[in-house]
């Protein structure tokens, strides 16, 4: 993904839902999930438990990431196909997403 | 209306002795009941005349023609009463009568030529006096999020090799990308140059979460929201227990975002970013800062009246996702003459985020890096930002000051409430200034540094 302007690598497909660009690995299409674990980080097939996924549903080379870990919520990329449905918990389930990824771009000089 | 005007006149002795007196004396005016009566124009005598030579006779144009006691025609100024410019006469007497308008600096946008250099910035920080008292980014890290940096361009340009910790850097995971400070010279070497303004000696941390594609990896994560999350994981796990573990402060520099909502999801959806305090990085940013972590994002460049062309001409709720964060400081941009740039985003930020944003103002458009070419100027907020992290490292250099004991939140306060407002603007927050420009003398004397 270039950092100027909005050309798109091949790589990146349009998307027909709700985000133009979506996370890509070996052809298939990743969405952003978040977790819940209140004891220690999870690692990936711990992740994979909890979303009710396997582990090859989960993109290994981003793996688990910290996002609070005082409160225990941490994110992982799943395969759009196999994410699981919505929580019906939204306050308090242990998992939540997908969220949004969208192109970020440098605010460096200006395109006129 | 009182409509002003500058009249050309003959000379006379009043306009002489005034024009003579002023060659001296700055407070000089015009002696009103002296002068030759002009119908219609009521003159001002504050302002004293100004010698015109022989006007139109350029062969008679010396230097001598313009001493007040030989200049043909004097300009004298005054006013109108009238309710529109178009009743205004050509003539008034012996006068012809010219417009007096008000006249402003052109404000500088995204086309418009450097002003000033970065030694302008420097003096304007006063970074001698930060260096009197080894306030110099010591002991601190200082990450560059953006599209990585090259050191050897640093090197040349700086005339010294910069610090940079490249076990303490960030990779992006794949196929083996260019080590720490060897990326291609970019917006980010830009960003890591104007750092070094305020911190010299700041170890740089290279985070290259825009520009870590590389063909073949099978993971295009570069240039998306979840490199700069998977980037922050690292910084924390390593803050905590890892190599940034090390360093007396921590302080992230960020001049990244989005341009325009449609980048995003839809509006209304739960998952989205732009406008979601609960997006999981604008919650990961947050956490980032009461990990002791100081960090910083640009406002934007969707400022009115010249945003960029990928704004899409939306230039109100311009500040959006961790740009909007409470936590973060939030950078805007000015000039080496405290103008706000005309890019510049202003705030309230996007709706459902905090809105009191920006915080304050920082230096951009000036004559820096030349990353993007010789003559071109370090600019956008982008260039704001990380002069604005040199200073935030500099002050984390002071050993009374560790994160631990002054939390990020309270240096971030300190920051605002000692920022400078330049004469005309209204006290407290305003949309295009934040709380002022950066002052760290001031902030110096505030924390007792």
């Amino acid at each position: 993904m270039r950092p100027w302007g909005s050309e798109r690598p091949a790589a990146l497909e349009f998307n027909a839902g709700p985000c133009d660009f979506v996370y890509v690995k070996d052809g298939a299409p990743f969405v952003l999930m978040t977790l819940t674990a209140s004891e220690h980080q999870p690692s990936l097939g711990e992740a994979a438990d909890k979303l009710g996924v396997s582990l090859e549903d989960l993109d290994s080379q981003f793996g688990v990431v910290p996002i609070d870990p005082e409160k225990g919520t941490y994110a992982v990329q799943v395969r759009s196909d196999k994410a699981p449905a919505p929580s019906t918990e939204p306050e308090s389930g242990e998992y939540h997403g997908p969220w949004s990824n969208p192109k970020i771009a440098p605010f460096g000089p200006l395109k006129r | 209306m009182r409509i002003p005007v500058l009249l050309i006149v003959p000379q006379h002795k009043s306009l002489q002795m005034s024009a003579t007196t002023a060659a001296t004396k700055t407070a000089a005016g015009l002696d009103t009941t002296q002068t030759p009566s002009y119908p219609g124009v009521t003159l001002d005598a504050t302002f004293a005349a100004v010698p015109l030579g022989a006007r139109d006779d350029a062969s008679v144009l010396t230097m001598e023609s313009f001493q007040p006691e030989r200049s043909a025609y004097f300009a004298v100024r005054g006013h109108v009463e009238a309710n529109d410019v178009t009743e205004v006469s050509q003539r008034a007497g012996d006068a012809e009568i010219f417009a007096d308008p008000r006249i402003a600096s052109f404000i500088t946008c995204g086309g418009t030529p450097p002003l000033g250099n970065a030694a302008a910035v420097a003096a304007k920080l006063n970074v001698p006096m930060l260096q009197g008292k080894n306030l110099d980014g010591r002991k601190v890290a200082l990450a560059i999020v953006d599209t990585g940096i090259n050191l050897p361009y640093l090197t040349t340009k700086l005339g010294r090799q910069p610090n940079l910790d490249a076990r303490a850097s960030w990779s992006p995971p794949g196929t083996p990308p260019p080590p720490p400070g060897g990326w291609p010279v970019n917006h980010g070497t830009m960003c890591a140059f104007d750092t070094q303004i305020a911190a010299p000696q700041a170890a740089l941390v290279d985070f290259p979460v825009l520009n870590a594609h590389y063909p073949g990896s099978g993971s295009y994560m570069s240039g998306t929201l979840s490199a700069a999350l998977a980037a922050y994981g690292f910084m924390l796990s390593s803050r905590a227990s890892g190599p940034l573990s090390r360093y007396q402060a921590l302080v992230a520099s960020n001049s990244w975002g989005i341009f325009h909502p449609s980048w995003d999801f839809p509006a209304g959806h739960p998952g989205r970013y732009c406008d979601n305090p609960r997006h999981p990085f604008n919650l990961q940013i947050a956490a980032v800062t009461r990990a002791g972590i100081d960090v910083l994002f640009a406002a934007g460049n969707c400022g009115a009246p010249c945003a960029d062309t990928r704004c899409l001409g939306r230039t109100t709720g311009a500040i959006m996702g961790a740009s909007a964060v409470q936590e973060v400081l939030t950078l805007a941009g000015c000039d080496t003459q405290d103008v706000r740039v005309g890019y510049s985003s202003q705030g309230p930020s996007i709706p459902k985020m905090y809105q009191q944003k920006p915080d304050v103002t920082s230096y951009t458009h000036f004559l820096g890096s030349e990353a993007f070419g010789a003559g071109t100027p370090d600019s956008g907020t982008s260039a704001a930002c990380p002069v604005a992290a040199g200073c935030v490292a500099a002050l984390r250099s002071s050993p009374k000051i560790p994160p631990a004991t002054l939390t990020t939140a309270s240096l971030f306060n300190n920051i605002r409430n000692n920022a400078r407002k330049t004469a005309g603007l209204p006290t407290g927050w305003d949309r295009d200034y934040g709380f002022g420009i950066i002052d760290p003398p001031a902030i110096v004397a505030a924390l007792g540094l």
